[in-house]
C-alpha cells in the first residue's frame, strides 16, 4: 500500500513537471538520490502518576539514531519560484519522510520558503511505565514488544538565501512554524496479580501544536558540467528544536466496559531536538 | 520389463488420483443438529498469574475465585466423525480444502438465567446461601489469554445462546469481584433454560490461602 502511495506520488509529481516543462514554467531540474544520519535528542522527565509518551521517544544516547535513504527533486519554475520536494526512509523502506516547500525570490540571492514536512520516528516500549509504576498489578497483559511510529507534521515558514559561487552553491533555509505530532490511540490491560481485578487504559492523543525552529543548509558542488547539465555532490543538514508534548485522553474502565472514568493530562513540554545529515548525488539540467 | 512399467504406472495413477482428490472442495453441510442441554460441569481455574489456567487442586487466591463452566447436550459427539468426506485425498492437501467440515449444534432450550450461590460466607455483608450472581462477572474466552475485560453476567445471553461448533456445549468462565473473607468456599452454578428446566452444579469445596 505505502509502495503504491510513493509510485502515485511520483507519477503526479513528475507527469505535472513534465507538462509544466511544455509551457517552460519549469526553468531548471534538480534530481538526487542521498543517505544519511538522524540523531534525535529529547528530555526524559522522572516517572509521575501518568504516563508521558515522550519518555519512550527512541533515542540512542551515544551516536545517531536512524539511517535514512531517500529521493529529493528542486525545480526552479518562472517567475523567481523555486519547489523542493525531499522523500526519505528508514531501513524499513517506508517512504514517510517527506518535506514539501516553495520558495519566492524577491531578490536574486534572497526569497521566502514555505512548506510542509513530514517526519516519523519510533516510541519503543511505553508499557514499561505500566509495568514498572503499578505495583501489585500485571502492568500490560499484551507481552508483545511494543513498538509505535510517531508522525510529526507541521507548517514552515521562514527566509532563505542563496549564492552561486559558480561550483558550490550554498543555499540557507531559515524556517519556523508549528507541529504536532498526529494523533494515535493505544489500550493497555492489566490485571491483579493474584486477583481476578481486571483493568483497561485506552489512551487518545489530541494534536498538541507547539512552535519549531528549523535552520536547513544545502550545499552543492557542481563535479562535471556539460552544456545544460551538470553532475554533482549535495549536502544537506538541518537541526529541528521544539519544546513539545504529547497531550491525551486517558479512559480507565475496571472489571467491565461499563462506567468508565475520563482523565485529559497535559504532560510537562519536553525539549526535543532533531539533526539530519545527509550526503548525495545529483544531475541538474535545463 | 514390461510389467515392472504397467505396475509403475498403475502407481502413478493412483498417486495423481489422491492428489486430485486431496484438492476437491466438498461443499459443507449447513445442517444443524439440535439437542437439549443435559448437564452443567464446572472446573476450578487459577486466575492468580497472569491468565486463567485449569486448576486440579482446591485452593485458590482469596481474590481470584474463578471458575470454568461447561453446559453440556447429551447429544452424542460425532463431531470428529462427520468427516466423512475426507476421500482418499492426501491430508496435507485436505488441510486446505472444505472437508473437514464442522458440526453445527443447536439448542432446543435456550439458556435464560444464571444464578449462583454461595455455600458458604464471602464477608461480613454476604452471608451463606445469598446468591451472589451480581458479583460474578463473565468471559466467554476459555483460551490462555483474555484480551478484553470482562462482561456483567446479565449480559451474557446472546452471547451464549448461539449454534454451537463442532460440539454440543457451551463454555464460559465467571469470576467473582469481591476477595473472600472466609477459608473456604463452594457455589451452586444454576443454569435456568427455557420451559423452566433448571440444570445445576456444586463446585468443590474450595480452601483460600
Amino acid at each position: 500500500m505505502r509502495r503504491t502511495k510513493f509510485i502515485f506520488l511520483f507519477l503526479i509529481v513528475f507527469s505535472n513537471l513534465a507538462l509544466l516543462a511544455q509551457d517552460k514554467l519549469l526553468i531548471t531540474y534538480k534530481l538526487s538520490m542521498f543517505g544519511g544520519l538522524r540523531d534525535t535528542k529529547v528530555d526524559s522527565f522522572p516517572n509521575t502518576q501518568n504516563l508521558d509518551f515522550l519518555n519512550y521517544l527512541y533515542d540512542f544516547h551515544s551516536g545517531y539514531d536512524y539511517e535514512y535513504f531517500g529521493f529529493s527533486g528542486h525545480f526552479w519554475l518562472k517567475n523567481s519560484f523555486e519547489a523542493d520536494i525531499k522523500i526519505a526512509m528508514y531501513d524499513d523502506f517506508a517512504p514517510d519522510n517527506l518535506n514539501l516547500t516553495v520558495q519566492y525570490f524577491f531578490h536574486q540571492n534572497m526569497g521566502v520558503n514555505f512548506g510542509f514536512y513530514s517526519h516519523t520516528q519510533l516510541m519503543n516500549g511505553f508499557n514499561s511505565f505500566h509495568i514498572t509504576s503499578d505495583t501489585g498489578w500485571y502492568g500490560d497483559l499484551e507481552t508483545n514488544f511494543r513498538q509505535r511510529k510517531l508522525r510529526d507534521r507541521g507548517f514552515q515558514g521562514g527566509i532563505v538565501i542563496k549564492e552561486d559561487f559558480g561550483f558550490i552553491n550554498p543555499s540557507l533555509k531559515i524556517n519556523a512554524g508549528i507541529s504536532s505530532f498526529k494523533p494515535f490511540s493505544e489500550t493497555v490491560l492489566q490485571k491483579e496479580i493474584d486477583g481476578n481485578f481486571l483493568r483497561r487504559i485506552d489512551y487518545q492523543t489530541n494534536n498538541t501544536w507547539s512552535f519549531f525552529f528549523f535552520p536547513e543548509l544545502l550545499l552543492d558542488f557542481d563535479c562535471m558540467k556539460f552544456e545544460k547539465t551538470s553532475l554533482g555532490i549535495q549536502l544537506q543538514a538541518n537541526y529541528f528544536f521544539s519544546n513539545k508534548s504529547i497531550d491525551y485522553t486517558k479512559t480507565v474502565f475496571e472489571w467491565t466496559a461499563e462506567n468508565p472514568l475520563t482523565e485529559s493530562v497535559n504532560p510537562p513540554k519536553h525539549k526535543y531536538g532533531k539533526f539530519d545529515f545527509d550526503l548525495g548525488i545529483y544531475l541538474k539540467w535545463q | 520389463m514390461k510389467l515392472i512399467s504397467r505396475v509403475l504406472l498403475i502407481i502413478s495413477l493412483l498417486f495423481v488420483s489422491r492428489i486430485l482428490s486431496g484438492c476437491f472442495n466438498y461443499p459443507c453441510s449447513e445442517e444443524v443438529y439440535y439437542f437439549d442441554f443435559a448437564k452443567v460441569r464446572t472446573i476450578n481455574l487459577d486466575n492468580s498469574g497472569m491468565w486463567p489456567i485449569q486448576s486440579q487442586t482446591d485452593t485458590m487466591r482469596r481474590a481470584s475465585v474463578a471458575f470454568q463452566v461447561i453446559v453440556a447436550g447429551d447429544f452424542p459427539y460425532l463431531a470428529h466423525a462427520n468427516h466423512g468426506l475426507q476421500g482418499i485425498g492426501f491430508p496435507s492437501a485436505q488441510a486446505f480444502s472444505k472437508t473437514n467440515c464442522p458440526m453445527l449444534y443447536g439448542a432446543n432450550s435456550r439458556i435464560d438465567e444464571i444464578s449462583i450461590v454461595t455455600l458458604f460466607r464471602i464477608n461480613g455483608n454476604i452471608p451463606a446461601n445469598s446468591n451472589v450472581s451480581d458479583l460474578f462477572v463473565y468471559t466467554g474466552k476459555t483460551d490462555f489469554y483474555n484480551s478484553e475485560l470482562y462482561i456483567p453476567l446479565n449480559q451474557i445471553y446472546p452471547l451464549i445462546n448461539h449454534v454451537y461448533v463442532d460440539y454440543p456445549e457451551v463454555q464460559f468462565q465467571l469470576f467473582l469481584k469481591n476477595k473472600v473473607e472466609a477459608d473456604s468456599a463452594r457455589f451452586i452454578i444454576n443454569v435456568k433454560l427455557a420451559y423452566n428446566t433448571i440444570l445445576f452444579d456444586t463446585t468443590r469445596l474450595i480452601f483460600m490461602r
